[in-house]
């Protein structure tokens, strides 16, 4: 540099306009990679805090549920396998089932439309008790299932029955009733495949949360790579699941307009 | 680079132009990316103040939800509620509430002044009292109690904190002295009643050191059971009348639910008195704080009467029952008050709604004016 430096400032060159374009593309493709990130990363906290609102909801839930219902509405619920609890749509109506978290009247909303949040609740007579034999002491299975308020209409595939008993009105997945929690009935397939282009196949699909019927398991799908997706806790092949699609928003599920965040179980004693 | 030869006399350095333009770019580029950095940081640190308020708030939820389950239908239940401007619809809300349960409750603080944390007695009777607390403040007053209904202390949302005080209750040991309690071969420090205006208890048993006021938090057992609570309850309330004159009327109100005061640190050294520092050095005392940042606290509560739509009804201040058997002339500061007692048994609440609003402590809160929460517990019958 030093010996050579009259003449290195006459002959050097810069870069080129075209030298410096190519850094700041790569400098901006390594910038939006960075940037990416942020999403997912945000996508994740959100998640996170869905799931935990909605313990607080479903904590709040089961104290109107008790509060509202005694024995004598469960009497009929006499099967271990998952049902509609009778009298709890007329008993705790849809206005005390919409949460509005952060309000200071959360519940009851005088407007579900403009809730955040909503929730459902199906039981079962615990193996426990109806092993015991009626005349003991009854204990039932009580799951709590919190929908977030989506704006997706769900296109899910209709060979999933609606659950009947959670159809308030007709037109579950219409337009106007687009916050109405929809559960899904149907056998699961474990260890299948889900076919994104067809979503007729028996499985339901990944970021799901859900409850086998008769075993009463509360799952949630994994994607374990490629199109295959497995229930955690491992589910028995062929069982009945209560679900609704996940709300991870992969482009690939087809996501129902409440999707279902979080299910909580406990279990009561009469 | 050095070695130039042959591209020397056409390579140049750049113009004025080309330097605006390729820097014009890099800006740009730099702002767009900065702008999906600062919304995604936004976007998370309001997700995080959120969760860092329900992580602190889960813990008050979960002793809530226990305290409640372990409420023994036979006590009482007595709701006070206030604004603290009652000019003002969302003011903030100091209301407190106060009742017997049943549940393991160890004692807080130590047997003697001496032997500050050695005390090991669990109750399985409290008298259990959730509101905001009074902080003393360099002059502390152990010996009397903030004054009925005192509000909170606190000028800004960040200073209210949540306390949540078990008195136990505990049988006295037989030897006809109702404020000793021998627990392990130790004798322990007990009031006689948990009564607002019951006397003080020496803290130092066998030192003739002044006494400390129930709601100083000094000491937190009572040598009575709740059966010996209700019985004293029924014979006050009968004493002063019955429950239809005045002086009845709010009893439980007035003597039995009150502002409790703390220290900031059960380590304060610093709060004195004179003549007696041994007495107040705060370490001697259990530590009723719950969460700090507790800017209004309020309590409603429910019998399971429905709307027209069948939703719950919650009662309280805003929306009295109107039921003088329940809700009794207010006594100045109450703006409501409900009592559940031994003689309105048939009225007792199915159900309790708590709704606290949380600030985070920040320097700069992330989350202005806090997140509001609210849990529904139901009561045991």
């Amino acid at each position: 540099m030093n010996a050579r430096s009259g003449q290195f400032q006459t002959r050097a060159r810069g870069f080129s306009m075209i030298e410096v374009n190519l850094a700041i593309l790569i400098l901006t493709i390594g910038l939006i990679m960075v940037a990416a990130i942020f999403p997912v990363g945000a996508d994740y906290t959100r998640q996170n805090a869905e799931e935990s609102v909605s313990q607080t909801i479903a904590r709040n839930a089961m104290a109107i549920l008790q509060t509202r219902m005694d024995a004598n509405d469960f009497s009929t619920v006499t099967t271990t396998s998952l049902q509609a609890i009778p009298n709890f749509l007329t008993k705790v109506p849809v206005n005390s089932r919409a949460y509005n978290f952060g309000s200071s009247t959360p519940t009851p909303v005088a407007n579900p439309d403009t809730a955040q949040y909503f929730w459902t609740a199906l039981a079962r007579l615990s193996p426990i008790s109806s092993s015991a034999g009626a005349a003991l002491v009854r204990r039932y299975d009580v799951y709590i299932f919190v929908f977030k308020k989506g704006s997706v209409e769900s296109t899910y595939a209709n060979t999933y029955a609606a659950n009947p008993a959670y159809v308030e009105v007709s037109g579950l997945r219409g337009v106007t009733e687009l916050w109405l929690p929809a559960l899904y009935q149907g056998p699961i397939s474990v260890g299948g495949s889900m076919n994104t282009s067809n979503p007729t196949e028996a499985i339901p699909p990944r970021g799901g949360v859900g409850v086998g019927v008769s075993s009463g398991t509360v799952f949630r799908q994994v994607w374990t790579g490629g199109a295959t997706v497995s229930p955690r806790p491992a589910l028995i092949n062929g069982e009945q699941v209560i679900f609704a699609p996940g709300a991870d928003g992969n482009a690939d599920v087809m996501r129902a307009a409440s999707p279902l965040v979080f299910v909580y179980q406990t279990s009561l004693t009469f | 680079m050095v070695a130039v030869r042959t591209t020397s006399k056409t390579g140049r350095a750049f113009t004025l132009m080309e330097m605006l333009v390729a820097v014009a770019l890099l800006v740009l580029i730099i702002v767009g990316v900065g702008i999906v950095f600062s919304s995604a940081g936004r976007a998370v640190s309001v997700s995080q103040v959120t969760l860092e308020l329900m992580s602190n708030t889960r813990a008050v939820q979960q002793q809530i939800e226990r305290d409640i389950g372990g409420i023994s239908p036979d006590g009482f239940i007595v709701i006070r509620s206030r604004r603290e401007d009652t000019t003002q619809a969302n003011s903030r809300r100091f209301d407190m509430i106060s009742f017997l349960a049943q549940g393991s409750f160890p004692n807080r603080t130590g047997s003697t002044n001496a032997q500050p944390f050695t005390d090991r007695t669990v109750a399985n009777a409290a008298r259990v009292w959730y509101g905001q607390l009074v902080i003393e403040g360099a002059s502390p007053s152990q010996l009397s109690a903030v004054g009925v209904n005192a509000p909170p202390t606190g000028t800004n949302d960040r200073d209210f904190i949540l306390g949540r005080h078990t008195t136990l209750l505990l049988a006295e040991d037989g030897g006809g002295t109702a404020e000793r309690i021998a627990s392990n071969g130790i004798t322990v420090a007990a009031h006689g009643n948990i009564r607002l205006t019951g006397p003080g208890t020496s803290v130092d048993p066998g030192n003739s050191e002044p006494s400390a006021h129930i709601s100083s938090s000094r000491v937190c057992t009572a040598a009575l059971t709740p059966a010996q609570v209700m019985r004293n309850i029924m014979s006050e309330v009968t004493a002063a009348g019955g429950r239809g004159v005045a002086a009845g009327a709010r009893w439980e109100a007035d003597e039995y639910c009150f502002r409790f005061k703390t220290l900031r640190s059960p380590y304060d050294t610093e709060v004195q008195v004179s003549g007696a520092p041994s007495l107040t050095n705060g370490y001697f005392r259990m530590h009723p704080i719950m969460l700090q940042g507790t800017a209004s606290f309020a309590v409603d509560w429910s019998d399971g009467t429905t709307d027209g739509g069948g939703n719950l009804v919650f009662y309280g201040l805003g929306n009295p029952k109107a039921d003088t058997a329940i809700e009794p002339t207010l006594a100045s500061d109450d703006e409501y008050t409900a009592i559940f007692s031994f003689d309105n048994r048939a009225k007792w609440p199915k159900a309790l709604r708590f709704r606290y609003r949380v600030i985070d402590l920040d320097e700069q809160p992330r989350l202005a004016g806090g997140r509001e929460f609210t849990q529904i517990v139901r009561l045991p019958q």
